[in-house]
């Protein structure tokens, strides 16, 4: 095996799927990155048998081969090589890499037991705006649960009814929600996907790419240009989140977001840790949310910001982490909190981002 | 043969020629979910391994098969399945408002559980807040009991009591249980003790229920744990219980612990344990004085439908001071020899009863000589240096624990003391027995070398 191109090519390739193999599992062999040259190009790839990620680097091809190395290893010396060709050339089972008057031997393990990552077999489901995407993922992502007693809301529930796709998330406490329009093709039907597969998709969606995405039972697959990620699906029933949205509101207020933000951090010191309520009083004083918390070690906060309010007067306890990931995650100045009492989930979404909606449980008293 | 048979047989002959970590990674949860006509199905979880098993261990799965059925397959093939049983069991539905706060998951759980009868949740009807003696050695204790047993999750969360043994920590925690069994029925209460719980983790990695193991322990309202201080050492327990004291915490439930020391001086106990203990309410159960000691022995004595006289009540409280289940025994010693001897309870009885368990008679004999004797052998020292000048390290704390000791045992006054030791300053004494008392309460190793040293003192003395 033997292969040149650039190292800002390599780095590139390598930082793709470097993030992916971890330490804790009985199989050594998981925690290597897989370099292959075949047909003229280098393919760099990892998994951990659940998730992979395949990534193609550009060069000069001189021999074909494979070989295996340790991912972190390799990713931390690549990045620190400087600019310009690296050489890689399998040597007596070690990986040498020269680049510039660096020059290296890497061992590592024989790519034989290196696990094969399936490809799913169908055709292409649909296409999608590589930014949209993002921004989507962006929206719903941090809203995953990590709570692994409940496997169906650790992923990103996909559910499509022809060109409009819907991404929802969920820990149970707050729930996000964003539709996508599909750029080519359709997809009917509903899919859970694992949170892991999307930080690695996250991660290799850039520029205006074109994503493209084959979905089949089990296992769900995106091609971002040179890269290509699968994943299985997670199996269960995620929870109906559209009965769970309120339909009808006794209180809306719009209320300046970065505002908003700057009080909420404010108020979020005095916050009882553990519990991290702040309150949100809108309209006791007509035209002003008051954000305000108390503790009795700390002290007590209030900070008053104008707001149109219409509907009665309604005061709120949120957990002050979920309001910030929700302000932050808005695009546009203004946020409507639509409410109808201090129980029961309060919606928030914005006047730019039609698409977007965001949920919280208020805490109750 | 059946399936499940015919693929164990296989799995039997692959564990042989493949590594372990190869066959528990590629083997784990595959079944053969079809077989007929020599063909079969074999189900694999996802398809990672089914890529993996056709192309790398197709030919090893067809060798053995044929060893084990005689006639080779015609045809072997691989599918993406989840074992039969786990289809089965339909996903639990969840909407979003069910658990995330307090008061819903109360209605949640309510509608769960059955009010159990009263004696369930690991409790004992024995112990209640009615035959609970209050002195001033647990009024504390007591009154943060009873304000917890009013409002479970309100006032003080979490609530941890210390003391010594057989001071009625368990009495306490148990009587909190059974007071909120009774006025709120409906919130589910487990009463465990640490042991119990590193038990049912333990088992619970073992079986691979970690996940049912967790959920036990956090669907509840009321979580009592005694002896917490059996958890020094293991950090796998512990870590657990750090994550379900939280996930309690925040939900606003119950969490009420006990130990035989304050929770700062459990040696080998997690910081981030050792706060969160300390977070809510802590209350020492000191010994009980003299009067509590009689109103406690008074309540026995009527529970047992006996008639002492008082002066023998006063002898047992004055000779049993310091542990209220020592107390109970030597009453249960004097009624069961009453009753077998059957003789009029008499106080020069009680005396010779409880001579054998008085341990004044014990201290009595120790002498000074003895102790210094007893712990210049022990850290392989002479008396003469110990009584010397030197201050070595090697001396100065062989020198510090027979202050310490001989001020315990003998009750020798610290110019005695002193004296003894080569007449040394009272002061110097005080500050050993004060820095010993110091050091025992986190350093475990000089507890045991102490604890040694005692029984030595005390073997040599009884042969």
């Amino acid at each position: 095996m033997k292969f040149v191109c650039t190292q800002e090519n390599l780095r590139y390739g390598v930082s793709l799927v470097s993030k992916l193999p971890s330490r804790s599992v009985g199989l050594p062999i998981l925690n290597n990155v897989m370099l292959e040259v075949v047909g003229g190009v280098l393919k760099v790839s990892s998994t951990n048998l659940e998730i992979g990620v395949i990534t193609e680097i550009r060069g000069k091809s001189e021999s074909d081969g494979s070989f295996t190395v340790d991912a972190k290893v390799f990713s931390d010396y690549v990045s620190m090589l400087p600019g310009g060709n690296v050489t890689l050339e399998l040597v007596k089972g070690q990986l040498k890499v020269e680049c510039g008057n660096f020059s290296t031997k890497i061992r590592g393990q024989s790519s034989d037991e290196f696990p094969i990552i399936p490809r799913v077999a169908t055709q292409k489901t649909a296409s999608v705006d590589s930014s949209a995407l993002k921004e989507c993922l962006s929206k719903t992502m941090f809203s995953v649960s990590l709570d692994s007693m409940r496997p169906e809301i650790t992923g990103v529930l996909m559910s499509g009814s022809g060109k409009k796709v819907v991404m929802v998330a969920t820990d149970s406490y707050r729930l996000s929600e964003c539709a996508l329009m599909l750029s080519e093709g359709e997809y009917s039907g509903k899919c859970i996907i694992p949170l892991r597969a999307l930080s690695e998709l996250d991660r290799a969606l850039s520029g205006d790419d074109v994503a493209d995405m084959y979905v089949d039972e089990n296992q769900i697959m995106f091609v971002v240009g040179q890269t290509i990620i699968i994943s299985k699906l997670i199996e269960g029933e995620y929870p109906d989140h559209t009965q769970i949205i309120p339909k009808s509101f006794s209180t809306v207020a719009e209320v300046g977001k970065n505002d908003l933000m700057q009080a909420t951090r404010a108020a979020s010191l005095f916050a009882r840790s553990g519990i991290y309520d702040i309150s949100l009083k809108f309209g006791e004083k007509k035209g002003v949310v008051e954000v305000g918390t108390s503790n009795v070690q700390v002290g007590e906060q209030e900070t008053r910001l104008d707001a149109d309010i219409s509907g009665s007067p309604l005061t709120v306890v949120f957990n002050y982490k979920y309001l910030l990931d929700g302000l932050q995650s808005f695009v546009g100045d203004i946020v409507v909190f639509k409410m109808d009492s201090s129980t029961t989930p309060v919606v928030m979404k914005s006047d730019k981002d039609k698409e977007y909606l965001y949920m919280i449980m208020p805490i109750k008293q | 043969m059946n399936k499940e048979q015919l693929w164990q047989s296989i799995l039997g002959e692959l564990e042989l020629i493949l590594s372990k970590a190869n066959f528990s990674t590629w083997f784990k949860d595959t079944f053969i979910s079809a077989w007929e006509d020599e063909k079969i199905v074999v189900g694999v979880p996802n398809t990672f391994t089914q890529s993996w098993l056709q192309n790398k261990y197709h030919s090893a799965i067809q060798t053995a098969y044929k060893n084990i059925n005689g006639n080779p397959a015609k045809e072997i093939s691989y599918r993406v399945e989840s074992i039969k049983k786990s289809t089965q069991n339909t996903p639990p539905q969840y909407s979003i408002q069910q658990s995330p706060d307090p008061q819903t998951q109360q209605n949640h759980v309510q509608t769960q559980t059955k009010p159990s009868p009263v004696g369930s949740f690991g409790l004992n009807h024995k112990y209640r807040f009615e035959n609970f003696i209050v002195g001033k050695n647990n009024e504390l204790a007591h009154a943060a009991a009873k304000a917890i047993a009013q409002s479970p999750g309100q006032t003080y969360n979490p609530f941890f009591i210390y003391g010594g043994v057989g001071l009625g920590k368990t009495h306490l925690l148990q009587a909190i249980g059974h007071e909120i069994l009774q006025h709120h029925p409906q919130l589910k209460v487990l009463y465990t003790s640490c042991e119990k719980f590193t038990n049912d983790f333990v088992q619970s990695i073992k079986n691979g229920t970690t996940s049912k193991f967790q959920s036990y322990y956090r669907d509840i309202d009321l979580l009592i744990v005694d002896d917490i201080q059996f958890m020094a050492g293991k950090d796998q327990t512990q870590e657990q219980f750090f994550h379900t004291f939280n996930d309690l915490h925040q939900n606003n439930k119950q969490i009420i612990i006990s130990s035989d020391r304050p929770p700062s001086a459990i040696p080998t106990i997690e910081e981030r344990l050792k706060s969160r203990f300390s977070w809510g309410m802590i209350a020492d159960i000191g010994s009980p004085d003299l009067e509590t000691r009689i109103a406690i022995l008074d309540t026995k004595v009527s529970e047992k439908n006996l008639h002492l006289d008082r002066e023998i009540i006063n002898y047992i409280a004055s000779v049993v001071q310091t542990n209220i289940r020592e107390l109970e025994g030597a009453l249960n010693r004097i009624v069961a020899h009453l009753e077998l001897t059957k003789t009029e309870p008499s106080l020069d009885n009680v005396k010779t009863i409880l001579s054998n368990i008085t341990p004044q008679n014990k201290k009595g004999v120790i002498t000074p000589r003895q102790v210094i004797k007893e712990v210049t052998d022990f850290y392989d020292v002479t008396i003469d240096s110990i009584l010397g000048s030197s201050r070595k390290k090697e001396l100065v704390t062989p020198r510090q624990i027979i202050m310490f000791l001989i001020r315990k045992e003998t009750n020798a006054s610290f110019p005695n003391i002193g004296a003894e030791l080569g007449g040394r300053d009272h002061t110097t004494v005080m500050h050993a027995c004060k820095k010993i008392s110091k050091e025992l309460e986190t350093n475990e190793k000089l507890d045991a070398e102490i604890n040694a040293i005692k029984q030595r003192l005390y073997n040599q003395h009884s042969s």
